[in-house]
C-alpha cells in the first residue's frame, strides 16, 4: 500500500491543489481538474495499492506517495543525520545566583574543577574529526558565574573548527541577569548565538528572585534592552524569552510590554510553558496547572501573543524540532561534579548516569545508559501521524525511563500550542 | 503537474530547520532546559 504519509501536507487554492513534503521540503502542484479528482480518490481510500498511474508516478517520484518501507528508510535517513551531531551540555557550576520557587536543582555551590574540564575538553578534541556538527549549550546553576570557563572552552571549539571545517553553533541557558551588553559581545565573539531566558512576567519578582531576595525583572530587561539595540547585520543571535506559567497567570499586559520593547526585533521570540513537578522540594509549595487547564491557558496565551503580533516558539514543528537533546546517540551533559548524564531534569537518577569524567582516564560512557535514552521505536501510529519527523518518538524519554508513562508526550506534541 | 520547489537533501533541511542560530537545539521544550 502506498499512502501519503503525515508529514505531507496538501491545500486546495484556486482550483489547484499543493502537495508538500516536510522531510523533503518539496511542493508539487496539481492543475489538470481528472489529476485532481484522482488525488482527492488517493486521499478518500487512505493511498493506493500500486504505483501505475501518471499521478502515482509522480508522487512517488517526488516521495509524496510512499510505502511503509520507504517511510522507514526515511526515518533511518534522519537517524543518521542525528548520528552526525555532537551535542554537549555543559554545567560549569551548579550553583545559582537565583532561588526560584519551582527550581528542581538543589544549587550545590560547586564549579567544575580544572582537571574535569581538561578531560572535557581532550574528549572534544579527540572527538572533532568525526562530526558535522558540534553543538555545546551551557547550563548550570548559572553558567555566567562561570565565564571564564565558557569563553576559553568555546575558543577551543573555534580552533578546531578551523582544522575540521564542522559546523559549530552554541547556546545558553541563563537567567539573563548578568548578561551585560559586553558579556553578551564576549559570549558572541566564541560562538554562542542562541539563548533561553526566563521572564515571568509581572510575577517574575516572586517566582524569580535573587538569592538575597530582592527582584531581578528590571535589570535583566535593562541587559536585554541593550542587547537588542546592536545591529542586527553584525549581530544575528536568537533570544527565546520563556514564560512559566502558574495557574493565576492571566495578565497578558506583560506581552503588551514584551512587544513594545521587542516585538520590532525578529531575533526575539516569546516560548510559553506551565510550570511543571521537575523534582525537588520547592515546588511542593505552588498550585500548579494540570490536566485540562494547562492547555486551555497555554492557549490563551499563545493567542494573544498571536494577535499582537508578537512572535511565537509554541507550536514550531520542523524536522527533529521536537526531539530531546537527551535521545541523541551523541549527546551527554557534563555535571560540575564530573558525572556525567542524559537528561538535565533527573540529576543523579541512576538510570540517568551516562558515565563520569575520571581525571586520569577521561571520559568513561556506559553504553547500555546511552541505548536506553537514544533508541525508539515507532508505534504503529506514528506512520500516520502528522509530527512524526518532528519528533520520531523520541520526545521525552524521561517520561517512558524515570516516570513510567508509556504515551506522556503525544497529547501535549499534537497541540498548536505547545 | 508541476514541481513548485525540488528536493533537499535530509541533512540540509534539518540543518536549515535549527536555523543559524541553532534555535531548535536541545530546547525540546518539555523540561526547563
Amino acid at each position: 500500500m502506498f499512502i501519503l504519509p503525515g508529514y505531507i501536507d496538501y491545500w486546495e487554492e484556486n482550483g489547484e491543489i499543493y502537495v508538500t513534503s516536510m522531510l523533503r521540503q518539496n511542493t508539487v502542484k496539481l492543475s489538470d481538474p481528472d489529476i485532481i479528482e484522482e488525488f482527492r480518490t488517493v486521499v478518500r481510500c487512505g493511498g493506493c495499492l500500486e504505483i501505475s498511474t501518471q499521478l502515482s508516478r509522480f508522487l512517488h517520484e517526488q516521495e509524496l506517495l510512499v510505502d511503509e518501507k520507504e517511510i522507514e528508510s526515511s526515518i533511518e535517513e534522519l537517524r543518521r543525520v542525528m548520528n552526525e551531531f555532537l551535542l554537549l551540555t555543559m554545567m560549569p557550576t551548579e550553583g545559582c545566583n537565583f532561588r526560584c520557587s519551582y527550581c528542581y536543582e538543589d544549587h550545590t555551590p560547586i564549579s567544575m574543577r580544572r582537571e574535569t574540564l581538561n578531560q572535557i575538553q581532550k574528549f572534544i578534541t579527540d572527538q572533532a574529526s568525526q562530526f558535522k556538527h558540534i553543538d555545546i549549550e551551557w547550563f548550570g546553576g548559572e553558567p555566567t558565574l562561570c565565564k571564564d570557563i565558557i569563553i576559553e572552552t568555546n575558543e577551543m571549539v573555534q580552533d578546531l573548527q578551523k582544522l575540521y571545517s564542522f559546523r559549530f553553533a552554541s547556546g545558553m541557558t541563563t537567567n539573563g541577569y548578568l548578561l551585560s551588553l559586553e558579556d553578551f559581545q564576549q559570549y558572541f565573539r566564541v560562538g554562542i548565538t542562541s539563548y533561553q531566558i526566563t521572564l515571568d512576567g509581572w510575577n517574575h519578582d516572586k517566582t524569580r528572585p535573587h538569592i538575597t531576595g530582592k527582584g531581578t525583572l528590571n535589570r535583566i530587561l535593562e541587559n536585554l534592552i541593550a542587547i537588542s539595540a546592536l545591529p542586527r547585520e553584525k549581530y544575528a543571535y536568537h533570544i527565546t524569552i520563556r514564560h512559566n506559567i502558574l495557574p493565576q497567570d492571566e495578565d497578558y499586559s506583560w506581552y503588551d510590554c514584551l512587544f513594545k520593547l521587542f516585538g520590532k526585533d525578529d531575533r526575539f521570540s516569546v516560548l510559553i510553558r506551565p510550570v511543571s513537578d521537575w523534582g525537588g522540594d520547592s515546588i511542593k509549595n505552588l498550585a500548579i496547572l494540570e490536566g485540562d487547564d494547562t492547555m486551555k491557558l497555554m492557549k490563551q496565551h499563545v493567542e494573544y501573543l498571536h494577535s499582537i503580533g508578537m512572535p511565537c516558539e509554541n507550536g514550531k514543528k520542523g524536522p527533529l524540532s521536537r526531539i530531546c537533546y537527551a535521545s541523541y546517540p551523541h549527546s551527554m551533559v557534563f555535571r560540575a561534579n564530573g558525572k556525567i548524564e542524559k537528561c538535565t531534569v533527573c540529576l543523579d537518577h541512576p538510570k540517568n548516569l551516562l558515565g563520569n569524567v575520571s581525571p586520569d582516564d577521561g571520559i568513561i560512557l556506559d553504553e547500555s545508559i546511552n541505548q536506553l535514552w537514544s533508541s525508539s521505536s515507532l508505534k504503529p501510529e506514528c506512520i500516520n501521524c502528522h509530527d512524526i519527523l518532528s519528533c520520531l518518538n523520541l520526545q521525552c524519554k524521561k517520561g517512558m525511563i524515570i516516570d513510567g508513562v508509556s504515551n506522556s508526550p503525544c497529547s501535549y506534541a499534537k497541540s498548536d500550542f505547545f | 503537474m508541476e514541481i513548485i520547489s525540488a528536493k533537499q537533501p535530509v541533512g540540509a533541511v534539518v540543518v536549515s530547520a535549527r536555523g543559524v542560530t541553532n534555535d531548535n537545539c536541545t530546547n525540546n521544550g518539555f523540561c526547563p532546559k
